[in-house]
């Protein structure tokens, strides 16, 4: 067993070669905290994650700014097993479910936009003549593009209300389950799909705008 | 929670068509839905335009990157916080 794992080691050593130091460095942080480095290897990385989920510089700071210090109060509880960066990440996303729900139980945020009339379909249930769908008059599809659609999309965030927003970023940048995210902000699973289907509304109309206005 | 179509007619409107190419994504739609869908698909070019942007976003929002940073001025702040707290 111990000559086959010396053997498997040699082998990977021999194909990683170049890549052992890096691997090594790796290790040896992979244990230690060192919140002095903290602003300086992972501010930028940790605000934009924050931003594009809250969308607004200044909840994003305070955001940052909670991380570190529950980080720095909770010191004891970082067992090593994962890189530093990953446990302040956990961190930084407890914080902004916190901030979901929170804002989940402020009741003036919690009027959908229901009862008002449709603005994309008629009784009958087709287009509106003026919400058609055009297609994009660019490529938003290659890597040079992407940036100018996420700023655009970044504008488009904006039209949401804030119980849209916080769905919006739950589903599609954390990736929660539906019956979870039901479950915090509080809505039932066809109210879900109706939030939904007009979040896809808004911001496809948005995008298309948007593109046009250029 | 799937069908919003309660109705069981074949055609479908624009709206129940577009909730459906929204659900898709999401979950296992019944068979019934997608052909319903599909169907609608064929005959509707906006609800095609519609299906296909949306694929589209889904797929620009999975790996949404910002070139958002803080400025200098919070980062020390920031730094001040910690180096405080250390003390």
């Amino acid at each position: 067993m111990q000559i086959r794992f010396l053997h498997f080691n040699i082998v990977h050593n021999y194909f990683t070669f170049g890549k052992k130091k890096e691997i090594q460095k790796e290790l040896d942080h992979i244990h230690s905290l060192n919140p002095n480095f903290w602003v300086a290897n992972y501010s930028d990385e940790l605000f934009g994650f924050a931003f594009i989920r809250v969308n607004d510089e200044e909840t994003a700071r305070d955001l940052i700014q909670d991380t570190f210090l529950s980080a720095l109060r909770n010191q004891e509880s970082f067992k090593g097993e994962i890189s530093e960066k990953n446990w302040l990440y956990l961190i930084l996303k407890n914080k902004v479910i916190d901030h979901y729900r929170k804002n989940a139980k402020t009741p003036l945020k919690r009027i959908y936009d229901q009862q008002s009339e449709d603005e994309f379909f008629d009784e009958s249930g087709h287009w509106k003549k003026e919400s058609l769908p055009n297609p994009f008059n660019q490529a938003v599809n290659n890597q040079q593009h992407s940036f100018e659609f996420y700023e655009i999309l970044e504008k488009c965030k904006r039209k949401l209300s804030e119980l849209q927003l916080n769905l919006f970023s739950m589903k599609f940048l954390d990736e929660i389950e539906s019956e979870e995210i039901c479950k915090e902000l509080d809505i039932s699973s066809s109210n879900y799909w109706v939030l939904i289907h007009r979040i896809k509304l808004k911001i496809r109309k948005c995008i298309e705008k948007l593109l046009y206005g250029k | 929670m799937a069908n919003n179509t309660n109705t069981k007619k074949l055609m479908i409107t624009c709206k129940e068509a577009t909730m459906l190419s929204v659900q898709k994504a999401e979950i296992t739609l019944s068979f019934s839905d997608r052909m319903r869908l599909f169907i609608h698909l064929l005959v509707c070019q906006y609800c095609r335009l519609f299906n296909k942007q949306n694929k589209m976003i889904d797929r620009l929002l999975s790996n949404w990157k910002t070139d958002k940073k803080l400025s200098d001025f919070d980062k020390n702040h920031l730094q001040n916080i910690i180096e405080k707290e250390l003390k």
